[in-house]
């Protein structure tokens, strides 16, 4: 890397060094959703190495994982900016980074070479905990959650002593929430209706309640930093978002409970509650975009230039807004009605939402977020895109897409001959997967996942020599 | 506890394309709704766009209905459809008569 | 600065109050509900099965009975049907059915199984390829009613092709050496799962389908049979 690092402060630092694992773990969560999805298509491809399960896993695991460190990073980089001091135990947190590091290099690792154990106790504490999302086994389940108390210690010692802003008032009760519901998918329990009921008390409110707020809480830092717009209005409805957010998303939680043995009632919760869902998606769109219009109707004015401080993150910015609601708006809302979602629970449609939602909502704006660091590391005024951030963005947006596009036809396949005809059989299953549109809908899955791929790797061209580009040296 | 009665009748096969299409639309008529009326209200656009924003708001509804009877909804279903739908006329309203306020208060 | 007269709702307190309370509002009534459903999905035992009351989640014992899943016109969908039906389309909790050639396991033996299988199933990943109850990968069929799956009966395909004469001997023969038993160019790896293990997991899937699912998956096994074709590639 060129340049000497500008960052004012070392929290600044910290965070550039999670941001830095999180884009390799974004690498190898790529790398291993290529590797399913080819055993799709050639079955045989590393079985009995890596299976499918095992693909999959990390492919998820990674992907939950890179997206908790960018989001502890970008915590440390507003942080000092927020509250206008160093992060108190900036010693502590550098070594806590250390030991989580090493702690997810152990888990992937055994993940890898080990992979299942015998049906024990200790092959959960030790291998892997076997439930989707969750398979982290019990030790390192422990180990984060030391590591995440540490963290929320030095936040908010930070907090007290430093400025007291809304955003940071926000953040740090969402960061408390985030780590108390981890607690939920902690313990064993041969009643595999109350495995789930807790199981999906950490997935559906990690994504669909206090990763919203955290991604309302990061973009209302952004619209101040590279939109310049004003705090206190932001702040304002940062809060309605919250309320928006959590008064749906908590009882939205109603829609997994519809067949899990979970009783009736759950029907209607889920389908008002998650109904209501899209609704703050629409708000925080509205809000970026009328946001950078008014700011824009300032500079106008004032005969100033009107482009952002930082093109490529308002781009991603943009299209955060965009993808939050579409990913998890209009997908979310395709399968949440108890009567459809009966067909479509745990088809290819649930993967098609499933990629779409988690890059729409958080991929792009934690991608934003290393924009914003970069432009803070070389202390560049006005970061304007380049043609590696251009094609970066276009790449990976429409490679995913792309990917979702294939699934949700994929899914309708399902739905209609695995489900609504055959009744769901192991029959039923095979034949619907050995339809043709199946079958290439699959194909396109992976033309348009190396696509995506292409764009990844856009991304840390970017990322890395950005700073060097002639328009953004002053 | 008394078990209540439900009867869920099948979705026919033909109508499960019509229903993810409405789904979708729902949505999309929805954001086209509340971006105008954002546009409006950022003097990008003229006021009688919003008779354009209310007819989104109109289809938006029309989806809505067809979804809901499509998949043979039980009274609470639909009863949570109007309340999504009142929700989305009100929710851009609201949010710009607050916008205002806030900022006559902390700009200027 | 003149004091211009302002109104509550573009202050930034009030919404934070209301951010709040909404949220704590939603908590409380979502904690409430909770602890409603966890009476409900609690897992029942033999006394309840001689009592004859029917649990969301019954005894592990259940692997002692015959299973079905059957219309039940009360409720407009299926139901998990527990030692015959009463003809309404209940559970009569009588019709007893061997499992690996006994039906009188102890509540302890029950239990005991049901805890090996279920702790086989995450030390295997089984959800990282199939579903359970809905949830999980989506390479493989789900298994939620997999204990019910015509494939497995008298004359289905699988049963046929492990050479068994019961379901659960198939099931678990299946189980052990799954790349002998190819249904399809995509195969079960092979997960070092032992004879032990594999009795104990059949017991969680023959009890997992008896979890009242409000009808899921619908209209299961439809049809019987249907013929697979491996995707010649
Ligand atoms: C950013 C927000 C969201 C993310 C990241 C997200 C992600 C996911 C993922 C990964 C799953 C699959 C879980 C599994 O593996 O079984 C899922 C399931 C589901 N999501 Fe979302 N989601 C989001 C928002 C929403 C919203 C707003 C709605 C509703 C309006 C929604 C409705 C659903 C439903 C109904 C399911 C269950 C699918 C099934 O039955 O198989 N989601 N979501
Ligand atoms: C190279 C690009 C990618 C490929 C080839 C790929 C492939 C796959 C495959 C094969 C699965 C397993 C689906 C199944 O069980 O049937 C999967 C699951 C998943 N992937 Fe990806 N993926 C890619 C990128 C991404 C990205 C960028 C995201 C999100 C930011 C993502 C999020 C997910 C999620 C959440 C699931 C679990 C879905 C569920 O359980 O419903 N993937 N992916
Ligand atoms: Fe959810």
């Amino acid at each position: 890397m060129q340049g000497q690092s500008n960052f004012k402060y070392e929290g600044q630092k910290l965070a550039s060094w999670y941001f830095t694992v999180a884009m390799i773990l974004f690498g190898a969560q790529l790398l291993l959703g290529l590797v399913a999805a080819i055993q799709f298509i050639y079955p045989s491809f590393l079985y009995g190495i890596l299976d499918f399960s095992i693909a999959r896993m990390i492919h998820i695991n990674a992907l939950v994982v890179w997206m908790v460190y960018a989001m502890i990073g970008a915590v440390y980089y507003l942080l000092p900016d927020e509250t206008g001091i160093e992060v108190v135990g900036i010693g502590i947190a550098k070594l806590l980074f250390w030991i989580l590091t090493l702690a997810v290099t152990v888990v992937v690792l055994v993940f890898i070479f080990i992979q299942v154990g015998a049906a024990d106790i200790k092959t959960i504490w030790f291998i892997t905990e076997g439930r989707e999302y969750l398979e982290a086994p019990r030790w390192a389940d422990i180990g984060i959650v030391v590591v995440v108390l540490g963290f929320l210690a030095n936040t908010f010692l930070t907090a007290i002593k430093g400025r007291r802003t809304g955003i940071m008032t926000v953040i740090l009760s969402d960061m408390i929430a985030l780590a108390g519901l981890y607690l939920a998918g902690m313990f064993f329990t041969d009643n595999i209706s109350m495995d789930q009921y807790w199981w999906w008390w950490v997935i559906h409110l990690w994504v669909e309640a206090t990763w919203e707020v955290m991604v309302g809480a990061l973009a209302a830092y952004a619209l101040i930093r590279v939109v310049g717009a004003n705090r206190k209005v932001v702040e304002m409805w940062l809060w309605i978002e919250v309320a928006m957010l959590f008064g749906s998303g908590i009882l939205g939680l109603g829609h997994h409970y519809f067949w899990i043995g979970t009783p009736e009632y759950w029907w209607e919760i889920g389908a008002l509650f998650s109904a209501l869902e899209p609704l703050p998606l629409v708000g925080m769109f509205v809000h970026v975009l009328y946001d950078w219009g008014k700011e824009n109707g300032f500079k106008e004015k004032a005969g100033e230039d009107t482009s952002s401080n930082n093109t490529p993150a308002l781009l991603w910015l943009v299209s955060n807004g965009f993808g939050n609601f579409l990913g998890a708006g209009v997908w979310g809302f395709f399968h949440t009605l108890p009567q459809v979602n009966i067909y479509t629970h745990g088809t290819q449609f649930t993967a098609a939402h499933g990629h779409l939602a988690f890059f729409g909502a958080y991929a792009t704006i934690l991608i934003a977020m290393f924009y914003m660091a970069v432009q803070g590391k070389y202390g560049i005024k006005k970061l304007r895109a380049t043609f590696a951030s251009k094609m970066a963005i276009f790449l990976i947006t429409f490679g995913v897409v792309g990917m979702g596009v294939a699934l949700t036809i994929a899914g309708y396949e399902q739905v209609l001959i695995a489900r609504a005809q055959l009744g769901a059989t192991w029959d039923a299953f095979f034949i619907a997967q050995n339809q043709t549109w199946m079958a290439q809908a699959m194909d396109w899955r992976l033309i348009m996942g190396v696509v995506t791929t292409v764009g990844f790797f856009y991304l840390v061209k970017d990322l890395l020599s950005i700073s060097k580009n002639p328009k953004n040296v002053y | 506890m008394i078990e209540p009665l439900y009867i869920r009748p099948v979705i026919a096969i033909n109508d499960f394309l019509p229903i993810f299409v409405s789904a979708a639309f729902i949505l999309i008529f929805g954001l086209f709704y509340a971006g105008i009326v954002t546009m409006i209200k950022m003097k990008k656009m003229k006021k009688v766009y919003y008779i354009l924003a209310y007819f989104f708001w109109g289809l938006q509804i029309y989806c809505t209905y067809f979804l809901t009877m499509t998949i043979h909804s039980q009274p609470f279903t639909v009863k949570a459809m109007i309340v999504a739908m009142i929700a989305y006329l009100s929710v851009p309203h609201i949010y710009f008569y607050l916008i205002t306020k806030s900022e006559q208060r902390y700009e200027n | 600065m003149a004091e211009k007269k302002v109104s509550v709702w573009s202050d930034n307190r009030f919404w934070q109050r209301s951010a709040t309370w909404v949220t704590g509002f939603a908590s409380l009534l979502l904690i409430w509900l909770t602890f409603d459903t966890m009476g409900q999905i609690t897992m029942g035992n033999q006394k309840d099965i001689n009592n004859h009351i029917t649990k969301r989640v019954p005894s592990a014992t259940v692997i002692n009975y015959k299973v079905e899943y059957k219309m039940n016109q009360r409720r407009g969908h299926e139901v998990p049907v527990i030692g015959g039906d009463d003809g309404k389309g209940d559970s009569l909790f009588k019709v007893k059915e061997n499992f690996f050639g006994r039906d009188n396991y102890s509540q302890k033996e029950a239990d005991a199984l049901l805890h090996l299988g279920k702790l086989a199933s995450q030390a295997k990943n089984c959800m990282d390829c199939h579903t359970l109850l809905g949830n999980g990968a989506y390479y493989a069929p789900d298994l939620t009613k997999a204990w019910l799956d015509p494939a497995w009966q008298k004359g289905g395909t699988m049963q046929a092709m492990t050479g068994k004469s019961t379901k659960e001997e198939a099931m678990a023969e299946f189980l052990q050496n799954p790349g002998k038993y190819p249904t399809h160019a995509r195969m079960m790896p092979n997960l070092g799962i032992t004879q032990k293990e594999a009795v104990g997991l059949v017991a969680f899937l023959k009890h997992m389908a008896t979890i009242d699912t409000n009808g899921f998956p619908r209209g299961f096994g439809k049809i019987k049979e249907g013929v697979v074709y491996a995707r010649s590639k």
